[in-house]
């Protein structure tokens, strides 16, 4: 609730406990009685803010009932916003069919090992570029930033993966983009913004080293930049798929979101000369397996947010504002 | 090593190869080699077949021809630029099959082997298909420089030969005592009456008298232009009687056709969300459940604009029946043909393929009926059974099979076979000759026979295969042009066409400067290129 004195929130020990102050003092003397405009800018601000959610909302709340419906209910357009005739054939399809829980598993896995590959380049090179007596942190920093603006095309990256040896490996996939150069500055900004330097001049008396001062002092205290990291990464890597069409060759090794797209698109052709049953079967299955598809890729972001949430606003303001 | 050892030396190799080869086949004469040995073949990954690597076809056909495949599978719709890349990095398999990107092109540069000696030699089942279509083959494959790159694939599907159909509702024409239309003026009067007589009989005036989808084979100007001039939505072209290429979307007659269709639209005969609906919506308005409200739609099958069979408790789709095109004021009255039999650039051996010759004896084993029959319809027992004595096929003729049609989601990923996706000659008898019963009433509203029986009765009367324009072969230069005009022409066809039926372009006012448009979008040369290729390859 926003009140005319919202600026007692502004106290020193943080919006966490915001709550409950505002009920102790509602308790000790009642309800904060507001102003005509006030109510008018509640009213509106509720509305708003309504409307935002329902947009928002809306489209996954369709997509859960959809995916719970029997497929030619939403064909026909009678699912709006409860399951109609419920129905879980799509999900048994899935989790039956070894082919789909293969590509799922292969994402899970190229997620891990993407992310947890971001995490150390980014951090390595973001902490060196933080410290403020490293010599040529501004060189490196140049070199960084250049290839945020500059690539080398598909065919010469293509031809760099495959003479790497990388072709149908998941390295193709982890390597080549190991460092988000933004992700880079947001980390820097953040390690030079919240880690004292003074802690270090400590740490050294003590005769601490370098990369141990990195784990024993910088990483515990960087929790919201980490969470946040994780999260940009992981979320990039399991919504990727131009690569691993790219790269991957073996069947046994596509990922979820290839096998998505191609039974939500391959539906859609242009193609003059086809065969009805070849159509009819893909279009069968893009009705049978759409929502539950996206339902389930979906799930395990959705699933980690919330481990993460509490850092992530605090995360990626520190490191973008004060840079 | 100097050249007359060499040539000894290379005389002996193909001396031993060619009594191995001859031994083999004294054996049995399908088996390609003694030895065993293994090629990467990069095919489709299409969502309806599981990993072709565990595909109980390729392994039935592997113990066949003692040949092991190394399936690479690329999603279909990045083929280009996967096969693209492949072969600018030189990452090339032994073949392509269904991902062929220019065949010709890269023929000629090497990329891909010559066939036309193998073809002489081994091709056992290649020239059995060169005599069924002699006025096809090899002419229809062959490349401007006389070569052969590729290998067709044979699909004489009946009913995609007439892709631009469209379906009326029968039961309202009943209801309200409707004759079935002939003419434009007679199906402006079948439209008007389902717009005004409630044949739905709700009392509300929801009905949709004609519509269709912005997709191929379902744009509702492409189906009815066709009372005008022929009308190919893909390359705009037909050839006149004088063998002549023919640019219909600049014709007098094409004008007429749209200034008919807008005023059909101006007074809601044809609903105008039809232009630019998406397929999906089309058959949401199909499927209402309160009420049937489609008088008729543009589409492939019916299944597209109602729901099929299946899917419905009132078997909607028994309603309709085809429309047939409607018959101009200038007796214009013509049925698309969009396809032969022939489906080019199926096939090529590229040039990383050590062994071509056994390469070129296993694809061409692709074509032989047994083989067909496992590749296209699957396993015996699985997928179909063998008919019995006298039983028929959709063409009268004795049956081959029995299909088995697998309907619910699992068993439509099934990998006991690759239908569609690799080569194979499935010849009109193979297509129809599956079995059909009629004396069953039920047969006639099952799919294929159904198909059949609706393009035979509604569509074949009306086709005239003289004005179609079989693919052609061009040179380098050639295909990039005409690639290059063909994209934009499209796009500014399609895009001008939904603007004049709108009224967002005027018809009168506004076609000349459509038509310098054209010019400027290199029409002539367009048509230029196209008929100097059709001259060269057919004439």
């Amino acid at each position: 609730m926003v009140t005319a004195r919202g600026k007692s929130a502004r106290g020193s020990s943080g919006y966490r406990d915001l709550g409950r102050r505002l009920s102790d003092k509602a308790k000790r003397r009642g309800p904060i009685r507001l102003t005509p405009a006030d109510t008018v800018f509640n009213v509106i601000m509720y509305a708003a803010l309504a409307f935002v959610l329902i947009i928002v909302a809306y489209p996954l709340i369709f997509v859960l009932s959809a995916s719970f419906s029997e497929p030619y209910a939403v064909i026909s357009g009678q699912v709006w916003l409860y399951p109609v005739r419920f129905s879980t054939v799509g999900y048994t399809t899935i989790f039956r069919d070894a082919g789909l829980m293969r590509t799922f598993l292969n994402s899970v896995h190229v997620t891990a090992l993407g992310t947890a590959i971001n995490l150390m380049c980014t951090v390595m090179a973001a902490y060196p570029l933080s410290v403020k007596t490293f010599v040529g942190r501004g060189v490196f920093m140049g070199i960084l930033s250049f290839t945020m603006f500059f690539g080398g095309g598909l065919i010469p990256f293509f031809l760099l993966v495959r003479n790497l040896g990388l072709y149908n490996t998941y390295w193709a996939l982890v390597l080549p983009g190991a460092i988000s150069v933004y992700n880079v500055i947001v980390a820097r900004t953040f390690f030079s913004t919240s880690i004292p330097y003074e802690l270090y001049e400590a740490a050294e008396l003590d005769g601490c080293s370098d990369i141990y001062y990195l784990i024993r002092v910088v990483l515990p205290l960087s929790a919201p930049i980490l969470a946040v990291l994780v999260m940009y990464y992981a979320v990039g890597h399991w919504n990727a798929y131009f690569n691993h069409m790219i790269f991957l060759k073996d069947k046994a090794k596509f990922t979820f979101q290839i096998t998505l797209r191609s039974i939500l698109i391959q539906n859609q052709n242009s193609d003059m000369m086809i065969d009805a049953s070849v159509l009819q079967r893909q279009q069968g299955l893009a009705d049978l397996l759409k929502y539950s598809l996206i339902v389930v890729s979906s799930t395990p972001m959705l699933l980690l947010y919330p481990f993460i949430q509490k850092h992530f606003v605090k995360g990626v303001m520190v490191g973008a504002i004060k840079g | 090593m100097n050249k007359p050892r060499c040539q000894l030396l290379a005389a002996l190799l193909s001396l031993m190869l060619l009594t191995g080869a001859a031994s083999a086949f004294a054996e049995s004469a399908a088996y390609v080699t003694d030895e065993p040995i293994t090629f990467e073949v990069v095919m489709q990954d299409v969502t309806y077949i599981g990993d072709l690597n565990e595909n109980s076809f390729g392994k039935w056909y592997e113990d066949r021809t003692n040949v092991h495949i190394n399936y690479v599978e690329v999603p279909s719709d990045i083929v280009t630029e996967r096969v693209n890349l492949m072969i600018a990095s030189d990452e090339l398999p032994d073949m392509f099959i269904g991902t062929v990107v220019q065949a010709d092109v890269n023929g000629a540069r090497g990329v891909f082997k010559a066939l036309n000696g193998l073809i002489d030699e081994h091709g056992v089942e290649t020239k059995k298909l060169f005599d069924e279509y002699p006025e096809l083959l090899p002419g229809m494959i062959t490349a401007v420089d006389g070569n052969i790159y590729a290998l067709p694939s044979i699909n004489a599907c009946y009913h995609c030969m007439h892709s631009q159909r469209a379906w009326i509702n029968r039961d309202w024409m009943t209801t309200l005592g409707l004759e079935y239309p002939n003419t434009i003026d007679e199906f402006e009067a079948v439209l008007r009456a389902f717009k005004d007589g409630d044949p739905n009989g709700n009392g509300i005036a929801d009905e949709v008298p004609f519509t269709g989808a912005n997709q191929a084979n379902q744009r509702i100007y492409a189906f009815l232009l066709n009372s005008f001039v022929p009308f190919y939505d893909e390359w705009y072209h037909y050839i006149d009687e004088s063998g002549t290429l023919q640019f219909a979307a600049d014709d007098e007659a094409f004008r007429d056709g749209l200034r008919w269709i807008k005023k059909l639209i101006d007074e809601g005969l044809v609903d105008v969300m039809g232009l630019t609906q998406t397929p999906d919506q089309l058959v949401q308005l199909g499927s209402d459940p309160a009420a049937i409200l489609l008088g008729g739609f543009t589409s492939f099958t019916w299944w597209q604009g109602v729901p099929a069979d299946v899917d419905s408790s009132d078997n909607r789709s028994r309603l309709y029946s085809g429309l047939s095109p409607l018959e101009g004021p200038d007796g214009v009255r013509h049925s698309v043909t969009t396809s032969t039999a022939v489906q080019r650039d199926i096939a090529v051996i590229t040039k990383k393929c050590a062994n071509p010759e056994a390469a070129f004896k296993w694809l061409d084993q692709l074509y032989n009926p047994e083989v067909t029959l496992r590749s296209q319809v699957g396993e015996l027992g699985v997928n179909y059974d063998l008919p019995p004595e006298g039983a028929l096929g959709i063409n009268g003729k004795p049956a081959l099979y029995i299909q088995h049609w697998l309907g619910d989601g699992e068993t439509q990923r099934l990998n006991t076979r690759m239908d569609n996706i690799i080569m194979a000659n499935r010849s009109s008898d193979f297509r129809l000759g599956e079995m059909a019963d009629f004396n069953d009433p039920e047969t006639q509203w099952s799919q294929e026979p159904r198909l059949y029986q609706e393009t035979h009765d509604y569509f074949v009367p009306y086709e005239n295969v003289s004005y179609y324009v079989p693919p052609l072969a061009y040179t380098e230069q050639e295909g990039a042009d005409v690639n290059t005009y063909q994209t934009h022409l499209k796009d500014y066809v399609t895009e001008s066409i939904v603007l004049f039926l709108t009224g967002n372009k005027d018809l009168d006012k506004e076609w000349d400067s459509y038509l310098s448009q054209l010019s400027a979008l290199h029409v002539d040369e367009y048509t230029a290129i196209r008929q100097t290729a059709y001259d060269r390859q057919y004439k």
